[in-house]
C-alpha cells in the first residue's frame, strides 16, 4: 500500500514580509519591494511498511506534496516520527537498497551486547531493537531540499528513502514545505 | 504454524469503533505502543511465518474497570479472517460465568477460554473459579491461563504460581490447561505439572529481560536442560508470543534458536496447537 494523506491536517501559515527591513526595526532606513506570501505547509504522511526492514522510495509523495502546495521557490524538509525508522538520499537502485541494508546489519548486529534490553515501563514491554535504533542515527532520520519553480532541487540520481529498521508498521513521516 | 498466545489490544480499527478500548489498552493492559491497522498484525504473521493466531481478550472489569478485549471484538476479528481462532474470556468470579462462557462458544463460534487470576484478581485454585472450569471441560475446549509473573502494576506476583491450579487440573483431567508464559520463574514447577499431568500443556509467551533470543537461551538451556523439552515435552509445548508486548517475529526466531530438532520446532509451532484447537 502507498502511502496516504492524514485527514487536513496541514498547516498553512500566511506571513507578511518587507523586504529590506531587518526585522527589527532598527538600522537603515527600510526600502519597500512589496509583500510577499510566505507559505508553510506540514503533512503527515501514513506508510505501511511490509517487512522488518526495508528501503521505501519515496520520492514521489514528496514531490506531490510540494506540488499541491503552491510554494514556487523556498524548501522543503522530510522527518521521520519514529526513532526505529530513518530517512536517506541516495541513488535509486536495488543493488544500493540491499547494499545500505546489508551494511548496516553488519555495522549494528542483531546479538551484540546492547543496554537496551530491558523492561520499559513507560511501554509496558521490553525493548531490544537497539540496532534498529543505532540504524537510525547513524543514517539520519531528515533530509532538505531547495524548491525552485515549484519543483525540488535534486540531482537526477537522488531518491528520498524512507528507512524501515524494526517492521512491519504502520509509519508517520512529515513532509513541511515552507517559501513563496 | 501457530501462534498460540496474543492479544488484540492495539487495534485502530477497533479503537475507532469502541470508546473504551484505548483506555482499556493503556491504563488496564498497560502497554505504550501506538495502534496500528489491522494489517500490521497480518504482516506481522507473515514476516514470522506464523499462518494463524490465537487472540486472546481478558475479561477483568470487576477487578480493573475494563476488559482488555471483549469477546464481542474477539469474535468479530475471528469473523473478519480465518487466520484469527478467537478465545473467550469470562469473571470467574461473576454471577452467570459459566453461562457466559457456553454462549461465547455456541453463538460466538469462540474456540477457547482465557483467564488472567493476576488481572482478573481470583484465586486459580479458589473453588468459586470451579464452575468456569467445569464449562470449559463439558464444552471441550481448551484453557489458557495466565501462569507466572505478570508486568500488570497492581497485580500479585503470587497469584501466578502454578502449583496454585494442581487441585483444578486433578479435578478436570479432560479440561487442557495451557500455562502461559511457561509460569517463568517457576518453570521448574510447570515442567513437573506438564511431565506429571496429561492434560497439561506449556506456552512459550515468556520474556522477563534481555531479548528474547538471550532470555531463551538462560531459561531453556540453564534454569531447565533443552533435553527435556526435546525428549520430554515435546508434545506438551505450544508457540506463544505475547503480541504486542513482543513481536511475533522476535519470539519465533528465539524459539528456532533453540537446539531442538526440526521434528520438535514442528510439534511446538503447529501439530501441539492443532490438536488442541481440534483443527
Amino acid at each position: 500500500m502507498g502511502p496516504r494523506f492524514r485527514r487536513s491536517t496541514s498547516l498553512t501559515a500566511l506571513s507578511l514580509l518587507k523586504g529590506g527591513d531587518d526585522g527589527r526595526g532598527r538600522g537603515r532606513r527600510p526600502k519597500f519591494y512589496g509583500y510577499c506570501l510566505m507559505i508553510i505547509e506540514l503533512k503527515r504522511l501514513k506508510l505501511q511498511t511490509r517487512k522488518s526492514e526495508e528501503a521505501i522510495n519515496i520520492t514521489a509523495s514528496v514531490e506531490e506534496v510540494v506540488r499541491k502546495s503552491g510554494v514556487k521557490n523556498g524548501l522543503v524538509n522530510i522527518l521521520t516520527t519514529h526513532t526505529s525508522s530513518g530517512l536517506l538520499v541516495t541513488e535509486g537502485i536495488p543493488c544500493l537498497e540491499e547494499d545500505i541494508l546489508t551494511h548496516f546489519a553488519r555495522l549494528f548486529p542483531e546479538d551484540q551486547d546492547y543496554h537496551h534490553r530491558r523492561y520499559l515501563d513507560y511501554d509496558g514491554r521490553l525493548g531490544f531493537n537497539a540496532d534498529a535504533h543505532l540504524k537510525s542515527v547513524i543514517g539520519g532520520i531528515s533530509c532538505t531540499f531547495p524548491i525552485e519553480n515549484g519543483e525540488i532541487v535534486k540531482g537526477s540520481r537522488q531518491t528520498i528513502y524512507f528507512m524501515e529498521y524494526d517492521g512491519p508498521l504502520e509509519r508517520t513521516y512529515l513532509v513541511q514545505v515552507l517559501g513563496e | 504454524m501457530i501462534d498460540f498466545h496474543t492479544h488484540p489490544a492495539l487495534i485502530q480499527e477497533l479503537r475507532a469503533q469502541y470508546p473504551s478500548y484505548e483506555r482499556s489498552a493503556r491504563e488496564v493492559f498497560q502497554i505504550g505502543n501506538t495502534f496500528q491497522p489491522l494489517e500490521t498484525f497480518f504482516l506481522e504473521m507473515d514476516v514470522a511465518g506464523i499462518e494463524r493466531a490465537v487472540l486472546l481478550p481478558i475479561a477483568c472489569r470487576r477487578a480493573r474497570k475494563g476488559d482488555v478485549s471483549s469477546n464481542e471484538q474477539v469474535a468479530e476479528l475471528a469473523r473478519k479472517s480465518r487466520r484469527f481462532v478467537g478465545f473467550a474470556s469470562v469473571d470467574p468470579l461473576e454471577k452467570g460465568a459459566a453461562r457466559e462462557l457456553e454462549a461465547a462458544v455456541t453463538k460466538l463460534h469462540l474456540k477457547g477460554l482465557k483467564l488472567d487470576p493476576a488481572l482478573q484478581d481470583f484465586s486459580p485454585g479458589d473453588r468459586k473459579a470451579f464452575a468456569v472450569y467445569e464449562a470449559a471441560e463439558a464444552l471441550g475446549i481448551p484453557l489458557v491461563i495466565h501462569t507466572g509473573m505478570s508486568w500488570a502494576p497492581g497485580t500479585a506476583l503470587e497469584r501466578g504460581h502454578p502449583l496454585h491450579l494442581e487441585n483444578a487440573i486433578r479435578r478436570f483431567p479432560k479440561l487442557r490447561f495451557v500455562l502461559a508464559h511457561f509460569a517463568w520463574p517457576w518453570v521448574w514447577e510447570a515442567a513437573a505439572l506438564a511431565l506429571k499431568y496429561p492434560n497439561v500443556y506449556l506456552d512459550t509467551a515468556c520474556l522477563y529481560y534481555d531479548s528474547p533470543k538471550e532470555f531463551f537461551q538462560f531459561v531453556f538451556s540453564k534454569q531447565i536442560p533443552t533435553s527435556l523439552i526435546e525428549r520430554s515435552l515435546r508434545n506438551k509445548i505450544v508457540f506463544g508470543s505475547n503480541y504486542p508486548r513482543v513481536e511475533i517475529k522476535n519470539m519465533a526466531a528465539a524459539v528456532r534458536s533453540l537446539h531442538l530438532t526440526e521434528g520438535c520446532l514442528q510439534k511446538i509451532f503447529k501439530e501441539n496447537a492443532e490438536r488442541l484447537l481440534g483443527i
